[in-house]
């Protein structure tokens, strides 16, 4: 689900996903795909700080 | 029904109870995939093993949308058709980004309170009005049905509509495909008039958000509008309602368990992942996705076009991921089911799903430790889900 949210940050390697790379450039789209991710996987950091998944 | 040389007659489970068909395991002990002939659409490939249900699930050369070329296999004559469950990325995630952030762990997490207060109050009312009660009618149902209603903003008041509308739209062979059209014009019609009254008067639920999305960002037809709040409407409660029953249900032909379960209440997280693991609710696995090229899978190479089902409920017990799989453990760790599936159309409402049956299994072994059948259950026939239509119960 999340690297169809975001297929540009995140692909699908077996049954799990990962980062295309460790860092990737501002993106609403890897916001939203740490959101809704069902086993809340995904942190989004930005200068050190945790901003994703977002908490509302 | 007709079935050819090759290919079993499927669904293989029995509508009536939860036990899951001993063709599965024997079918996962064999090499490559089974192939399968529903009631109604073209044979199919059946996976029943854990590791080739993940790939299928997941892997984005599978498609649910290609199927709408095909004669789909499928249980009943009318086809679900449209909806997002039938679509691929990229629509897919259009629709769902849409929806996907009220259902979030954290957005779930937020309802507990009520959830919480809303279980008490159901229980309130069946010890008011003492036993035998109907676990489903009185429980169950009315639960999960005031949370979406809620969220959704429909009038809980409408419940018994729906409930008829609900039915049909999951039921197997009961209907013609004329009448499953005309069950779902009347569905529809019932969410338009619905949506009309919100574009009126917006207010703070999921559907005036929806509207929003649509109105004023074009994000969505006016058509997915209507059949996205349809699908939250009846997901959204028909398979929480019917599994509150299965897993208590389930919880009583284990006393062991339960007594563990009601001794220490931490570990209800634990069971109702295990339960949903353990519990086969599907009469037959459904929703087949199409291979858009040839791609191997458990020993058998699915050519492009193929339709492939894959059974979740068998995968769950399978014994290369699980150990002792046939046995109910609620303490069972790093429990990866796939009860709500896998992929891009992981269950939406799982969080919400998951603090519905935590909280109904708090409030049920809390409150009633002697709780117990107290007659016979009337099981759901020709559905999709499996469990009780009714089930008397005394405390």
């Amino acid at each position: 689900m999340c690297a169809a949210i975001a297929p540009d940050a995140l692909t699908l390697d077996g049954a799990h996903a990962r980062p295309v790379a460790e860092e990737t450039a501002p993106d609403e789209n890897v916001l939203d795909a740490a959101d809704v991710c069902p086993a809340q996987a995904i942190t989004v950091r930005a200068d050190g700080e945790v901003v994703g998944p977002r908490p509302d | 029904m007709t079935v050819n040389d090759t290919a079993l007659a499927y669904p293989f489970n029995s509508a009536e109870g939860l036990a899951l068909s001993d063709a599965y395991e024997k079918a996962q002990g064999q090499p490559g995939l089974l192939r399968v002939q529903l009631p109604y659409g073209e044979p199919a490939w059946l996976v029943t093993r854990y590791d080739d249900a993940r790939l299928v699930l997941g892997d984005r050369r599978f498609s649910r949308a290609v199927g709408a070329d095909h004669d789909e296999p499928r249980q009943s004559e009318g086809r679900l058709g449209s909806g997002i469950l039938s679509m691929d990325p990229p629509d897919h995630t259009r629709l769902r980004s849409l929806v996907a952030k009220a259902f979030t762990v954290h957005q779930a997490e937020k309802l507990r309170p009520q959830v919480r207060q809303l279980c008490a109050e159901l229980l309130d009312d069946m010890e008011a009005a003492g036993p035998p009660a109907d676990l489903v009618d009185g429980f169950a149902l009315p639960l999960p049905v005031a949370v979406i209603c809620r969220m959704l903003g429909v009038p809980a008041e409408d419940r018994p509509k729906f409930r008829v509308w609900s039915d049909a739209a999951l039921s197997t062979s009961s209907l013609t495909a004329a009448e499953f059209e005309a069950n779902r014009e009347e569905l529809r019609s019932y969410m338009r008039q619905l949506i009309t009254v919100h574009r009126d008067d917006p207010r703070d639920d999921l559907m005036t958000a929806l509207i929003d999305a649509r109105d004023n960002g074009d994000r969505l037809s006016e058509l997915e509008l209507v059949d996205l709040c349809v699908g939250i409407l009846v997901a959204g409660h028909e398979t929480t309602a019917t599994q509150i029953p299965n897993f208590v249900l389930t919880l009583l032909d284990h006393p062991a368990q339960l007594a563990a379960l009601r001794d220490d209440p931490g570990l209800i997280p634990a069971a109702v992942e295990e339960l949903l693991r353990f519990v086969p609710l599907g009469s037959g696995a459904a929703q087949p996705r199409y291979a858009t090229e040839d791609i191997e899978v458990g020993g058998t190479l699915v050519r492009a076009g193929s339709p492939v089902l894959v059974a979740t409920g068998a995968a769950n017990r399978d014994a290369l991921r699980f150990t002792t799989p046939g046995t109910l453990d609620i303490a069972r760790e790093t429990n990866q089911h796939l009860g709500f599936g896998h992929g891009v159309h992981h269950c939406l409402g799982a969080p919400l799903a998951r603090l519905e049956l935590q909280e109904a299994l708090a409030a049920l072994t809390g409150r009633m430790p002697g709780l117990r059948t107290a007659g016979d259950v009337v099981w759901k026939s020709e559905m999709l889900v499996r469990g009780p239509r009714s089930m008397p119960v005394a405390w």
